[in-house]
């Protein structure tokens, strides 16, 4: 009885936490300057929080074939955000999105054709 | 493996440090970073490691030249200390990733 | 099973985030900005289905999310291709 509490108390602070985590992304969202950070913030949700909510329903309802999917789901994840992310970075930066003014060093404002 | 985990954790948590402090805004600068001597794959597998970690993203590849640019969120002018942690996480991919670490390391490959 | 106070509190701030990424949505100056807003709607989405299946106890909620994990990425591709007009 006391043990399946624990589980439960556990796996509900990291559900919250990783939605805790995605909102404070959306924030960012409303707040930052530009396309870039914005996608940075992004970047924190689809990782941290999407990975801990994954974690939180493995803990709930855990058996060793949710454990597997729940691994394999957190690595596809991870990976596929980080393109995500960099083809969304490209595509902004190569459709004239200027980096906000307080960006420096600005290494790649001087390099017109970077493919 | 554990260190990049953590550097993961560390930078996220500050990422949202940064956006939960009402009224402080980033100091985000973009920076070159020389892919000189890599293969094809060890590319692909970099920039997917420097944009997973959230204050790190890498936003152009320049093959030709072997140029990455990397736009980062807590710059804040210190370009070179910068270049030293990519250059860091870089070296320790090629570390794990090439057969032969120790011979490439006299030969001047790896930093 | 999850307590109901729970489920409230994480669909309520899922259910926000939704809201703010709609908000920049409308306002962004450019598309790359409303592209990566519905990135963030996606990831609130794959919340939104992890929570809904634990309270209905539906078995199937990690497939689901394995799924989405996966195809998650393509919507973002054609979404730069579009904003792109294209070109590559």
């Amino acid at each position: 009885m006391s043990s399946e509490m624990i589980i439960t108390v556990i796996g509900s602070a990291l559900l919250i936490f990783g939605a805790a985590i995605i909102f404070s992304a959306a924030i960012g969202v409303l707040k930052l300057p530009d396309v870039f950070t914005r996608t940075s913030a992004i970047g924190t949700a689809a990782g941290l929080g999407v990975s801990l909510m994954i974690v939180g329903v493995v803990v709930i309802d855990f058996s060793v074939l949710n454990l597997i999917k729940g691994i394999i789901a957190i690595i596809a994840q991870l990976i596929t955000s980080a393109i995500g992310s960099f083809v969304l970075a490209r595509a902004s930066y190569m459709t004239g999105s200027e980096p906000v003014s307080t960006t420096l060093p600005d290494e790649l404002s001087h390099q017109a054709n970077a493919t | 493996m554990g260190w990049y985990l953590w550097q993961f954790v560390l930078t996220s948590l500050q990422v949202v440090a940064l956006i939960l402090t009402p009224g402080r805004q980033p100091k985000p600068g973009i920076v070159r970073m020389s892919i000189d001597g890599l293969s094809d794959t060890e590319v692909t597998v970099l920039v997917v490691l420097i944009t997973i970690t959230p204050d790190t993203l890498v936003i152009a590849v320049d093959r030709e030249k072997d140029i990455l640019f990397v736009h980062g969120m807590f710059v804040d002018g210190d370009s070179e200390g910068f270049r030293k942690s990519l250059g860091q996480t870089r070296d320790r991919l090629l570390f794990g990733v090439r057969a032969r670490p120790e011979a490439e390391r006299k030969r001047g490959v790896l930093a | 099973m999850i307590p109901d106070i729970v489920a409230a509190i994480v669909i309520g701030l899922l259910a926000l985030s939704v809201v703010f990424a709609v908000i920049r949505i409308w306002k962004g100056p450019t598309p790359g900005n409303a592209a990566a807003a519905g990135d963030l709607i996606f990831f609130a989405f794959i919340g939104l289905v992890a929570v809904l299946g634990l309270m209905l106890s539906i078995t199937a909620v990690m497939d689901v999310i394995l799924i989405a994990a996966l195809l998650g990425f393509l919507s973002v591709l054609s979404l730069a291709r579009l904003i792109q007009g294209g070109k590559r």
